[in-house]
């Protein structure tokens, strides 16, 4: 047995900023009609079998557990089957890779993937920053983003020099 | 027959903040105000204090942790109104968990009503190793003249049955039912006294000069003397003794220390052949002992270093963490509170500091309930073992931008502790003593007040000479 070969025949995006006045789901739906009008000589979207929609954090707009399922609808494609990839940061290259072998396997034809994040629906503080009390309550506290990174930056800076352009205030 | 009580060692700790006492009366609209108080950083209270207090104990008396039979707590406030307390105050001190003790609280009398139930048990035989702790952290009603006068600190003593310099040679206890400092259930401030010269002429100087009388028969060369406004102390040294009493540089360093004020003034004077008299007082009660070194006690010499020093800090700062200054507002709520399952499923884990030793590698995996697999070799057996807490920053992060809850800067570092095992914690401090290769130190400090609860955990410290405290605190071999 083979794979199928997998095409990318349409993308888009759109314009990224705190769009206050745009729901998850127009944010998606822009994305997908930018991408669906790339495609050469036209694409029916009906032919869409699959979604596969990735959000990192959705308790950032509060919608924790309904996983993606409000976007086909959304985007006029109710009843496709839809799973939402919830995998930090690199949620949409993995969702990207799921559609792909999706599409590999001959269990779908054309599939949607779509990385879309809500994250000013909340304040900065209440939001992005509030990961700081999430996890573990003792040993992961105070874990921001940066957090997660940033120590990397620290020791490389230190040990090699690599980072060329460090922080004063990181060494 | 009983048993000695003898003294194996002593150990102090104080917050590094100081408020002056004149920002207090100036607040208020009042003249004057004289000396300073050491008040606690956001990540301190009473239990932390006790905690570094006892660890520097347990550190000078050379006995390792695991054979103390039990802490005998004196606080005026325990950190839980009702609460585990006294057995968190045990899992940080990494004892036994059969250990015993008993917690006393109420008054800043509980100080020395640990160390005679304490001593009790040493004269009994039911403990041969007893932890006393006497420490407090007050919280002065706004606006009060005890405000200016209020301090915090701990003390701590490890009794022993055989062994050490001192022994405890006499006590005695007066009592007066008499309403001097007083919290009523729902107050959150402390009142002071009512008449400070009835309080003066009818209450303390007969009560603690008759138990101050009975004790210096016994030659008393220094004395530990209470000293609740900054003058009493002094009016009672008048009549006991020439010059200044020992208490009065822990006095005049971090005020009035409550329960563990008595301790406090004396361990000082234990770095050598004395006999030290000690009176506690509050909740209409006081208890003088008299200590009987034959030579330097263990961690006397080094008891000063605790209160040495300081930062200032405003008035509003130290109402703000004492939660009488309240910001508007919610605040970022912790991801699980603290009463669910991952405290009872982590507890000895985050507050004993346990890690999980791989049987076939050696590689200490932490924390253990999230390692089923060793990260070196893939095994699963293992055993759990305390963290050695000392240890070398591997990478370190500052934030200077946190919401509330949190404070910024708040700094995280990744540690290789002296056993192998990595921890990533919080760091005290604004991070400014951090970098890389710096020596570190494990205390135990509140990460958080969480939906009316205080959540414990260890931070690291940069290790800085004579304030720290020594590794042989829970760090077998």
């Amino acid at each position: 047995m083979s794979w199928n070969r997998v095409a990318v025949v349409g993308a888009g995006l759109i314009k990224f900023g705190e769009l206050f006045e745009q729901s998850y789901e127009q944010m998606a739906a822009g994305a997908f009609q930018a991408a669906t009008g790339a495609v050469d000589r036209g694409f029916d979207p009906q032919d869409i079998d699959g979604v596969f929609i990735a959000t990192q954090r959705g308790s950032l707009w509060g919608q924790e557990g309904i996983g993606g399922n409000t976007v086909p609808t959304a985007i006029g494609l109710a009843g496709v089957p839809c799973t939402r990839i919830e995998n930090a940061c690199p949620s949409g290259s993995d969702a990207f890779r799921i559609g792909a072998m999706a599409v590999a396997s001959g269990v779908h034809d054309a599939v949607l993937v779509i990385g879309v994040e809500k994250m000013r629906d909340k304040s900065t503080d209440e939001g992005l920053l509030s990961r700081a009390a999430a996890g573990h309550p003792v040993l992961t506290r105070g874990e921001t983003a940066p957090v997660l990174f940033a120590p990397f930056a620290t020791r490389t800076c230190t040990s090699t020099g690599r980072l060329a352009r460090c922080s004063p205030r990181s060494r | 027959m009983t048993s000695p009580i003898r003294i194996m060692a002593v150990g102090a700790a104080a917050p590094a903040r100081r408020l002056a006492a004149a920002n207090v009366a100036g607040a208020w609209g009042r003249g004057g105000g004289r000396g300073q108080v050491a008040v606690c950083a956001p990540d301190e209270d009473v239990l932390t204090l006790s905690a570094e207090a006892a660890a520097r104990a347990i550190a000078s008396s050379g006995l390792q942790n695991d054979i103390v039979d039990g802490v005998w707590w004196g606080t005026t406030r325990p950190p839980f109104a009702e609460g585990p307390s006294h057995s968190v105050l045990a899992s940080a001190l990494g004892l036994s968990s059969h250990s015993g003790g008993a917690l006393c609280s109420g008054s800043p009398h509980a100080g020395m009503d640990a160390l005679l139930a304490a001593a009790d048990a040493i004269a009994a035989g039911t403990a041969r190793v007893a932890m006393v702790v006497a420490a407090d952290a007050l919280v002065p009603g706004p606006g009060t003249t005890y405000e200016e006068r209020a301090g915090a600190a701990a003390a701590a003593v490890v009794l022993v049955s055989d062994g050490g310099n001192a022994s405890i040679a006499a006590r005695i206890t007066r009592t007066h039912p008499f309403l001097d400092r007083y919290r009523a259930d729902g107050e959150f401030g402390t009142r002071d006294v009512y008449d400070s010269r009835l309080f003066r002429e009818e209450v303390f100087l007969p009560i603690v000069g008759e138990v101050g009388e009975q004790l210096a028969s016994l030659d008393v060369d220094e004395w530990s003397l209470p000293d609740p406004d900054g003058r009493l102390g002094a009016a009672i040294g008048r009549k006991l003794a020439e010059g200044a009493p020992a208490s009065a540089g822990a006095y005049t360093a971090v005020g009035d220390t409550g329960a563990a004020a008595p301790l406090l003034g004396a361990l000082g004077a234990l770095d050598a052949a004395r006999t030290v008299g000690v009176i506690g007082f509050g909740g209409g009660r006081a208890t003088g002992i008299v200590i009987d070194a034959e030579g330097p006690v263990r961690g006397a010499a080094a008891a000063a270093d605790a209160w040495a020093g300081g930062q200032p800090v405003s008035y509003a700062e130290a109402l703000r963490v004492r939660g009488q200054l309240q910001p508007t507002g919610e605040t970022i709520p912790m991801g699980v509170p603290p009463q669910s399952a991952p405290f009872v499923r982590g507890a000895e884990e985050m507050l004993g500091l346990l890690g999980a030793r791989c049987v076939d590698c050696g590689t200490i995996n932490t924390p253990p309930t999230i390692h089923p697999y060793c990260i070196s070799c893939g095994s699963t057996k293992f055993e759990l073992v305390p963290l050695a807490r000392r240890g070398v920053v591997h990478t370190f992060v500052v934030n200077h931008t946190m919401p509330p809850p949190f404070e910024a800067p708040l700094p995280l570092a990744v540690i290789d502790l002296d056993d192998g095992a990595r921890v990533m914690l919080q760091v005290v401090g604004d991070g400014s003593d951090m970098q890389i290769g710096a020596r570190v130190e494990l205390v135990l400090r509140r990460y958080a007040f969480e939906r009316g609860v205080p959540v414990y955990g260890f931070k690291a410290r940069a290790v800085s000479g004579m304030r720290s405290t020594e590794e042989s605190m829970g760090a077998p071999g």
